[in-house]
């Protein structure tokens, strides 16, 4: 099982669909999901097939300069396989009546045919011009018939035969289309018309003349942020569409005359490599970078029914609040405080009746059919009649007696509905009170400390205790006490700007006291209620792509996150924005609600230029059916993955990389050998790439035994985390310099904002963790706790000089591997902090022994205890040396190394991963994308075994119980232990 | 990020900027120069994908500025782009992979060959390993097809290499020209990127090797690749570091002091591909929205 790219797609037949991921090919058909054995060299690029009748199809890959063919019988592969390879790259391949053709990366055309289970070419031809392609598009059937299709890097789009009369190829059009590599070229012959897609962020659609000598350039459109690799032309409902996606994780939807129909963004997939078209269902799929596929129903993205209309024919009369109730019915209130209702089954906009208001209507809040509106201090409650269809005036309470502040200034500034009867409101001086509006009895009262804006945004209920957010951005935490109504309870903990200044919208309690909130930053954080402490404590924080989240709400169970950017409305889910709207901005009254349970159809109604807008359209995720024979539910990192880590005993897989994200997942073995990815959690606290994890548990009574985990990275952040009770996931420390430098404190260190922490090791005992820099720094952190926090402090410091790439601890020795290739030996005396005079005191953290051994950077090492005092350290790195010395730690002091072994040649690229089985046998892996199984003997060193993988940039490896070995770079590998 | 992240990161890049020069690739070709003495004696030199003009700098300081006899040193800069004139650099706007642009190139040279051709080209990567890959063996194949052309017997050629899985048959394509091949790594080249560079030595074709266009589909380099991909012939490639360790390490980054002067680089990059889309980004958000032109 692997997370590499997935480069090709198809669909075999309209509910079968078959794709390569990496170096496998898959099938998967309703809900079950099968992978060829046979495996090609490189990754699979490209695939065709040809219907062979009764169910089966002849299915045929390129892959780099390897083709594989197979046969699918009743959706099953049968057979094998077979593989040949070819001297050059393959661009395109295509099933034909008559053999197989092809187009080489020098733009030669070939015929293959299949003699003794090998492929041989038959004829081949080449281009006039030989230019490295990108990318080629065969069309036809038939070896005489076809016409082929090159983009090359220079932005040149070359179509070509074969003459018949000379044999040799005829240059039909060639010519510069694009300003940039052309990544796609596709030609559809019922719309006669051919799309390209560039790196210069554009698709263009040409129309050629009958003999493809001329191309009249249609239209040329934009709507990429980044490089365009795909572009297909199809037939909706006999409407041409052109369908692009790309680098941006953008799949964008135009109509035949260039309008952008619909932009939908999968950025937790990844780049989008291909996509394919099935027109029975009128389902497009995708396949990408972090191979995850995903399907978009086009009868569903393209519904959106939108209206606009004025409520009120009164001169100046505009609608100026709306809200949705459970049953559809759309509330509007116009700027005259009269009431309006439409039902969504309907469009007549209902006037409601009821009693005068004179005042402003400040707040509104639904619980199921039943409305609330405050105005000034009174509460008017409304409900709706489903006999008479319509929504009535109940009853008015009156509050002004409650709130003991000035009558004539204050007022009620915000409601939040409990349930039918209870509701939670708060008055512009931050007295709040929870009353039941049918007893009139008065539950709770709360005190909102003094600010500009003292009222609440959003208020949650944990048994006994309140949490309640402000305006200005605090969240505060108030222990319930029922029996005293003498006073306003004060809170006993404020956490300040949680999500910056403009207020905590949603709060939101989850299992086992667990709360999530939102704010118009952008991000989800996670609190957890200690009650042992009765404090809230931080867990975790996720970006999300929304930048104003304004609401989180529930659609057949589902969680969508509701929210602004930039002048559009956005419903998100999963780092996937599912829908968006052009409404002009978050600076309006707008509410959303589900129409339809069955499809999850919504409806989004909004305020926009004194008219009530609504739009109708369908909340599907771009999910596709999860086979029931691989439940792994994890999106693996869209970028490189730099740092994994096993944790063996509880099968927890730690992984960090360049798209900042610390991911938490488990893993287990599965009965057929496969492994099953389960997502514990994902952290996004890293501001900037993570180059190093260390772990450890405390086992300590106290302490307890939760596994504890410190990340480091770019930007001079550390960041440490605790799985608790191996479900939850909470963060302890984010150390990181503007932190310092906010509270002051900035002469404590030494290091600059742009320092890269790359490795660490901390050690248990003393509590010190050991950080390796980019500014040349060994440096000691005291990690520190008392009773409600835990802090690191810069402790101890010692220049190197050059950037240091691993580190570890044998005995009471530091080890140091840095770009020069040496291994330094460390000495640290800890002395008691009042002992040391000088901060950087160099004394007590000193190199007292140094190992050469390779000639630039280490990149990986491993070292082997042979018993108390004898170790063996072995290396390896940019100059694909393995060198091993066997060493002996004399006394604390001492450190006395043997004779230094070594060998080259067993990887021809970077050395990323090395490993000691035993004393004399070593695993390693490189950027070659090879794993090697070495023995050692007499000195030299020879291959025993090895195994190819697929993950390219090859960052290193990871074990698992000695069953598995987890290779990690641009992607993920599971390989069976050999 | 400040306007001083890069260059508190990035010492090479910062030094490039102060010293002058157009790209911090420009101390690759100098570290490599200090190990194997390849511009030594060189008055005939080739940059082929020069721009930003990095190398032909290098060329030129080195070889154009200390020459009593200015004349006989000819260095020919070639590229798809144009870039800015430099003292003692003959540009040609030409493509490697063509064999005009051969002709082109010993046209200057007249009866002459060339003693050197370096390469620190590029492609456009596609973010897959594999193709970027191949795509850069084929730049150094179209390379050294160039130099088959236009490179003096005992010649040296520099190329910049992406080290994968594949290498080892662009080693052993080498080996067919070259008496010595070495994989040179710059200490200004970060530890982190698969870039290195090979130092091919003394140009020795085969016996009546008449200088032709490789083609790997029509060219049976299967027979190469048996003759020469073998586990002896990858393993005596030889490693070399290029660059005093003990000098700046671009893996590390350097603070920069409270007086530091922030420097605009030298050479500002040529028109990307996106230009167009960039101009247009102010009137609208290609985040949500698109917009065509209508070309009918």
């Amino acid at each position: 099982m692997s997370y590499v790219d997935s480069i090709c797609i198809k669909f075999l037949s309209p509910s079968v669909i078959i794709y390569g991921r990496g170096n496998s090919l898959f099938i998967q058909r309703e809900k079950l999901k099968e992978s060829l054995q046979l495996k090609t060299y490189d990754k699979i690029h490209k695939i065709s097939f040809i219907d062979c009748g009764n169910n089966a199809h002849e299915i045929v890959c390129s892959a780099g300069r390897d083709i594989l063919l197979t046969k699918v019988v009743d959706n099953k592969f049968q057979g094998t396989g077979s593989i040949t390879r070819f001297n050059d790259w393959i661009s395109s391949i295509k099933y034909l009546k008559d053999g197989i053709a092809i187009i080489t990366r020098h733009n030669i055309a070939a015929l293959l045919e299949l003699e003794d289970n090998k492929l041989i070419i038959k004829k081949k031809f080449k281009c006039d011009d030989n230019s490295t392609l990108y990318c080629s598009f065969i069309h036809g059937n038939a070896w005489k018939d076809l016409i082929f299709f090159s983009g090359t890097a220079l932005g040149e789009l070359i179509i070509w035969k074969k003459d018949e009369l000379s044999k040799e190829s005829t240059t039909l059009y060639q010519k510069s289309t694009h300003n940039g590599v052309i990544f796609s070229v596709s030609y559809d012959e019922d719309y006669h018309g051919i799309v390209t897609a560039s790196d210069d962020r554009s698709i263009k659609v040409y129309r050629p003349n009958e003999s493809f000598s001329e191309l009249k350039e249609l239209s040329q459109l934009f709507g990429h942020t980044s490089r365009v690799f795909v572009c297909k032309i199809i037939k909706y409902n006999e409407e041409v569409k052109f369908i692009s996606a790309g680098e941006d994780s953008n799949i964008c939807f135009w109509t035949e005359n260039g309008t952008l129909q619909s932009k939908k963004n999968i950025s937790a997939s990844g780049g989008i490599w291909d996509l394919d078209y099935d027109l029975k269902n009128n389902r497009i799929v995708t396949s990408s970078s972090t191979g995850k596929l995903n399907q978009f129903l086009l009868d569903k993205i393209f519904h959106e029914v939108y209206s606009q209309e004025v409520i009120s024919t009164r001169e100046h009369v505009e609608p100026s609040k709306l809200i949705y109730l459970e049953n559809g019915t759309l509330c509007a209130i116009d700027s005259r405080t009269q009431i309006y209702t439409k039902m969504s089954t309907n469009n007549q906009w209902i006037k409601v009746e009821h009693p005068y208001i004179s005042q402003k209507i400040v707040a509104m809040d639904v619980f199921k059919n039943r409305l609330f509106l405050a105005v000034k201090s009174s509460i008017l409650i409304f409900d709706y009649s489903q006999i008479y269809e319509k929504l009535n005036f109940t009853f008015e309470l009156n509050v002004d007696e409650k709130f003991p502040l000035p009558q004539e200034s204050n007022y009620i500034r915000a409601i939040h509905v409990l349930n039918r009867n209870e509701i939670f409101l708060s008055d512009v001086y931050g007295s709040c009170m929870v009353v039941n509006v049918e007893s009139k009895v008065v539950k709770n009262l709360f005190k909102i400390p003094k600010s500009i804006e003292p009222w609440t945004t959003s208020v949650e209920k944990i048994d006994d205790y309140w949490i309640i957010a402000d305006r200005v951005g605090s969240l505060y935490l108030y222990r319930n006490d029922e029996n005293d109504l003498s006073t306003f309870q004060m809170p006993i903990q404020k956490l300040s700007k949680l999500h910056g200044l403009t207020g905590v919208t949603t709060i939101r309690s989850m299992d086992n006291d667990f709360i999530k909130t939102t704010g118009n930053d952008g991000t989800i954080k996670t609190l957890h209620l200690n009650r042992k402490t009765s404090q809230l404590e931080f867990c975790q924080l996720e970006r999300t792509h929304v930048h104003f989240i304004e609401k989180i709400r529930e659609y057949n169970d589902e969680s969508y996150i509701h929210g602004f950017n930039d002048n559009f409305f956005v419903m998100y889910k999963d780092r996937e924005i599912i829908y968006e709207h052009k409404c002009g901005g978050r600076h309006r009254h707008w509410d959303v609600t589900l129409i339809n349970k069955d499809d999850c159809k919504v409806q989004f109604a909004y305020i926009y230029k004194k008219q009530v807008h609504c739009v109708e359209f369908y909340l599907n995720n771009f999910k596709i059916d999860t086979p029931i024979n691989d439940k792994s539910n994890i999106i693996w990192h869209t970028k490189p993955c730099n740092v994994l880590k096993v944790i063996d005993d509880s099968g927890i897989l730690i992984s960090g990389g360049e798209d900042t994200i610390l991911k938490f997942t488990k893993i287990e073995m599965m009965e057929d050998g496969n492994v099953l990815y389960t997502k514990i959690a994902d952290i996004n606290s890293h501001i900037s790439s993570i180059k190093a994890i260390v772990t450890w548990r405390e086992n300590d009574e106290e302490k307890g035994d939760d596994l504890n985990i410190i990340s480091l990275g770019s930007r001079a952040q550390i960041v440490m985390t605790k799985v608790i009770k191996m479900k939850y996931v909470k963060e302890e420390i984010n150390f990181m310099l503007t932190n310092s430098l906010l509270c002051g404190n900035s002469k404590e260190t030494t290091f600059d904002t742009e320092t890269r922490f790359t490795c660490a090791f901390f050690d248990v005992k003393r509590r010190h963790l050991f950080v390796g820099c980019s500014d040349g720094y060994l440096r000691v952190f005291k990690l520190q706790h008392n009773e409600f926090s835990s802090s690191l402090k810069p402790f101890i410091e010692s220049f190197y000089g050059k950037c240091i790439l691993h580190i570890t601890m044998i005995k009471s020795f530091i080890l140091t591997m840095a770009t020069d290739g040496i291994v330094c030996f460390w000495y640290f005396n800890e002395m008691q902090e009042e002992e040391i005079e000088h901060r950087h005191n160099l004394n007590e953290l000193k190199i007292i022994h140094k190992l050469q051994h390779n000639q630039n950077g280490i990149n990986c090492f491993d070292v082997f205890t042979i018993n108390d005092d004898h170790y063996k350290i072995a290396t390896s790195g940019d100059d694909t040396g393995l060198y091993v010395t066997e060493f002996e730690t004399v006394d604390n002091s001492l450190i006395k190394c043997y004779k230094t072994i070594y060998s080259y040649g067993i990887h021809i690229a970077q050395v990323t991963g090395i490993k000691f089985i035993t004393s004399d046998k070593l695993l390693t892996v490189s950027v070659d994308q090879t794993l090697c199984k070495v023995e050692i003997k007499s000195d030299k060193f020879t291959i025993i075994d090895k195994k190819f993988t697929c993950i390219s940039d090859v960052k290193g490896f990871s074990f698992f119980n000695e069953n598995l070995i987890f290779v990690h770079g641009a992607g993920l590998e599971a390989i069976k232990y050999f | 990020m400040g306007k001083t992240s890069k260059d508190k990161r990035d010492i090479f890049y910062r030094q490039a900027k102060e010293q002058g020069w157009r790209a911090r690739s420009a101390f690759k070709l100098i570290q490599i120069d200090e190990v194997f003495d390849i511009l030594n004696g060189v008055t005939r030199a080739v940059d082929l994908c020069a721009a930003p003009g990095s190398w032909s700098q290098v060329l030129s300081k080195k070889l154009w500025e200390p020459s009593e006899n200015k004349d006989e040193v000819k260095i020919i800069a070639v590229d798809l782009q144009p870039m800015s004139p430099l003292n003692g650099v003959i540009q040609l706007q030409g493509d490697i992979t063509k064999l005009e642009t051969a002709e082109a190139i010993i046209s200057h040279f007249g009866d002459k060959k060339a003693h050197l051709v370096c390469s620190d080209g590029a492609p456009d990567v596609t973010g897959l390993h594999d193709i970027d890959e191949y795509i850069q063996s084929q730049l150094i194949l179209a390379a050294l097809n160039i130099a088959t052309h236009v490179l003096m017997k005992s010649g040296t050629f520099v190329a910049k290499i992406f080290r994968g899985k594949d290498i080892s048959l662009l080693f052993s394509q080498l080996s067919i020209f070259f008496e010595k091949v070495s994989i040179a790594k710059p200490t200004s080249s970060r530890n982190s990127s698969i870039e290195a560079f090979v130092v091919c030595q003394n140009y020795q074709p085969p016996d009546n090797y008449v200088p032709q266009k490789i083609n790997p589909m029509i060219d049976d380099l299967e027979v190469i690749r048996e003759i020469t991909d073998s586990e002896v012939n990858r393993n005596i490639i030889p490693f070399v570091v290029c660059g005093d360790l003990r000098s700046y390490d671009s893996d590390m980054s350097y603070p920069i002091d409270e007086n530091y002067e922030h420097k605009e680089i030298v050479q500002k990059p040529t028109a990307p591909p996106y230009k167009e889309v960039l101009e247009r980004l102010s009137q609208i958000s290609l985040k949500h929205e698109g917009f065509s032109i209508n070309k009918q």
